[in-house]
């Protein structure tokens, strides 16, 4: 597997370039997890968990929907097959991401993986059209991050909220796996429903106005699908 | 006669003062129900003394029980975190650079079901006691965190407590304690105490003609001590001829380079007339020499000091304290307790100011009566349990200048006289030097060093117990080896994963710790 190296998007460098479309998205068949925006929460809770991680470098909660149960295990995309009818906005927008102009600026610009294998010059879609501007999938590309951004942004937002009042818990998965037998999976986080349901009156009403109640009932829904992720992987054959 | 006791009235706005404040509201009350009454009086004219830099694990315990966020505590006190407090040159005198050192560890020795003391006796390996029986010693040599970013609230993967400017610390208690806590808070500068016919304390009357009363007093003015010492004339009793030092010479010492690493650990180092305490925070140092004024003069004492910091103690000035080791007579007498430096005092060898504090004033919240009856008996048991207390301290703070073998000026000879030692510690000696220090030796919980404690500081001074002639009693030494073994794998797995220590305050203060 190739490392990443997201790069700014240039005119000049790119410009005969074209990415070949993977509808099966191998380029997350090794990853386990992936951030996942409050607003995809309803559909993606009929295909895999959504749960609540650290990030390592801050310690902040994010959502991530759970794609494996071990590590560089995806049962969802891999083996040139998707096994999920909601194909979460962080996988879409591959090879495609928002990165900060520089290190210190908010100011973010359209980038692109280099070493992703999708790059060619002779087959796909083009970045760059004759005339060197932006082709039309380049604008969709920048349409989709923009909304992604302001996305991950409320999604921060309520997240926040969650820890602030308490309302997270440690998810505490125990699996039973075939021979290995019952494996606890760590450092996973769930809202906790009995705090939910001893909010106060107000704080009721600011989530429900908020509208945090269908992203958090989708999310308990979710995890239910841990079953889905066992029966997966009990005919799951790495690739 | 016997009427309820809601009312308290604390004397003192210094660290004992909001600490056993906060402890107090928040023991004896709820949210919902602040019967109690908690008023803490403060002096706008008096300066505190801002005792301790440096604390002992129980504080987490202290503060997560209070409310205090963690993490805004570390952002406004300058925090660092304290996994050891580490000892050079207690054992010798330095010679040619080379220096003695051990670790007091606050993580305790691992025991895989028994005592892995013995085998690190009889094998005499090159393998440091601390470093033997725990991972700890080689995450703090690292300058590594205790905990990662990740970790919640109060927990991490090794023990800890804190680094911390006094001076901040109170004032955040302060705010804690007047806005979560109900804490009642006065300024004014205690005058008269007025004392009713039985001796008790009836009124407390300030400069500015204000009366004071309360059902329970609780003294927290510092070494001035205004109502135990001042008006219920309480003898103090001196250690003075145990303890030798007497005065301490103290600075704030700017980091020269702000992107250097910062010990996770009090270093302790012995001089020729006394020890220097170096306590490194998040913005700056503390660093001050504590000494006997019997042994040397301020001159040399402020010389020693600024040869010990270097170049960077050129532009700064010294503050110079006296010091009087010893406690009260009594620390409950009828309706008033003293707490902190209007208590008693000894050296800050091993952080013991603010842990005398925490404990004294959970202490107070268990024994304290609802009414007046009993209180005779309240009296008498938090005496029993305090004195005891402070006893023990004594002789552990005196063990370690007890084992040295310096010999290189008078301080540390009269230091090793036996005469200078109390017999409760001469005895305990006497008996480890056979036999293995057991959890027997240290009976009572109120014990604030226990025998894990002692066991870092008698074997880092290459105490020598002698287990030769009983070797067969200790069978499992294969088993020994192999928990060693595991012991180092698991440290270089931790020292892998955990961060350095001055980068987890800087991401701390910019994220914030998960309750979670």
């Amino acid at each position: 597997m190739t490392t990443i190296n997201m790069i700014p998007l240039d005119s000049a460098k790119h410009k005969n370039l074209r990415i070949n479309v993977d509808r099966n998205y191998s380029h997350v068949s090794q990853q386990n997890m992936t951030p996942l925006l409050a607003s995809e929460f309803l559909k993606a809770s009929i295909n895999f968990p959504i749960v609540f991680v650290k990030q390592t470098e801050t310690g902040k909660f994010k959502s991530v929907a759970l794609l494996g149960l071990d590590a560089n295990e995806n049962l969802i995309f891999s083996d040139k097959k998707v096994r999920t009818n909601y194909i979460p906005v962080n996988i879409r927008r591959y090879p495609f991401a928002a990165g900060a102009k520089t290190q210190d600026e908010g100011e973010m610009v359209l980038c692109i993986d280099e070493n992703s294998s999708l790059l060619n010059e002779k087959e796909g879609v083009e970045i760059f059209d004759a005339s060197g501007a932006p082709s039309k999938a380049t604008q969709q590309a920048t349409e989709l991050l923009t909304d992604m951004l302001a996305k991950d942004a409320a999604t921060d937002i309520f997240i926040a909220f969650l820890a602030e009042h308490d309302l997270l818990q440690p998810a505490e998965v125990k699996l039973k796996l075939g021979e290995e037998g019952v494996r606890q999976l760590n450092g996973l986080y769930k809202v906790d429903e009995e705090a939910l349901n001893e909010l106060s009156d107000d704080e009721a009403l600011t989530l429900y106005k908020r509208q945090y109640f269908a992203a958090i009932y989708a999310h308990l829904a979710s995890l239910s699908q841990f079953e889905r992720l066992l029966q997966l992987k009990s005919n799951f054959t790495p690739e | 006669m016997n009427s309820p006791i809601k009312n308290i009235a604390i004397v003192g706005g210094g660290t004992a003062g909001w600490l056993t404040a906060c402890i107090l509201a928040k023991q004896l009350n709820n949210a919902s129900d602040t019967t109690t009454t908690i008023t803490l009086i403060e002096s706008a004219d008096i300066p505190t003394v801002g005792v301790g830099e440096g604390t002992v694990p129980t504080m987490r315990q202290t503060l997560r029980m209070i409310g205090v966020n963690e993490a805004e505590f570390i952002r406004e006190c300058d925090v660092t975190f304290k996994q050891s407090i580490k000892f050079v040159d207690w054992l010798h005198a330095p010679t040619s650079g080379n220096h003695h050192s051990y670790h007091h560890l606050f993580n305790y020795p691992h025991t895989p079901g028994f005592d892995l003391t013995p085998y690190w006796l009889l094998k005499k390996g090159d393998q440091a006691y601390a470093n033997h029986v725990s991972f700890q010693a080689s995450i703090c040599d690292l300058n590594l965190s205790p905990k990662r970013i990740t970790d919640r609230e109060y927990a991490g993967n090794l023990e800890y407590a804190y680094h911390l400017d006094a001076g901040k610390f109170s004032k955040f208690l302060a705010s804690h304690g007047r806005d979560k806590l109900g804490i009642h808070h006065q300024v004014l500068t205690i005058q008269d105490v007025i004392l009713s016919a039985d001796g008790s304390i009836e009124k407390l009357r300030s400069k500015e003609g204000q009366l004071i009363s309360a059902d329970f007093f609780v003294d927290c003015s510092g070494f001035a001590s205004r109502l135990m010492g001042d008006a219920l004339k309480i003898g103090f009793v001196s250690k003075a001829h145990q303890l030798l030092v007497d005065t301490a010479v103290a600075m704030q010492v700017p980091y020269a380079d702000e992107s250097k690493e910062i010990p996770p650990y009090t270093i302790a180092t012995a001089h020729e007339a006394g020890w220097t305490w170096d306590i490194g925070l998040s913005k700056r140092r503390g660093v001050g020499y504590v000494y006997s004024s019997n042994h040397t003069s301020h001159d040399r004492a402020e010389e020693i000091l600024r040869k010990y910091i270097g170049a960077e103690s050129i532009d700064l000035t010294a503050r110079r304290i006296p010091m009087n080791v010893g406690y009260r007579e009594k620390f409950w007498h009828k309706n008033c307790v003293a707490i902190g430096l209007a208590a008693g005092f000894v050296e800050p060898l091993e952080a013991t100011a603010l842990l005398i504090v925490e404990a004294t004033a959970k202490l107070l919240a268990d024994k304290l009566p609802t009414t007046t009856k009993g209180m005779g008996y309240a009296e008498k048991t938090f005496n029993d349990i305090s004195r005891y207390a402070w006893d023990k301290v004594i002789d552990f703070i005196k063990l370690h200048y007890y084992l040295s073998k310096r010999s290189d000026s008078q301080f540390w000879l009269d230091n090793v006289n036996p005469n200078s030692a109390p017999e409760s510690l001469l005895e305990k000696l006497d008996y480890w030097q056979f036999n293995l220090p057991t959890q027997s030796d240290f009976s009572s919980k109120y014990e604030v060093f226990q025998l894990e404690n002692y066991q870092y500081v008698l074997y880092g001074m290459e105490f020598m117990t002698d287990l030769n002639n009983i070797s067969q009693r200790f069978p499992f030494s294969e088993i020994a080896a192999k928990e060693v073994t595991k012991l180092n794998k698991h440290a270089e797995q931790l020292q892998k994963n955990l961060p350095a220590h001055r980068e987890i305050i800087n991401k701390i203060k910019q994220y914030g710790i998960s309750k979670i």
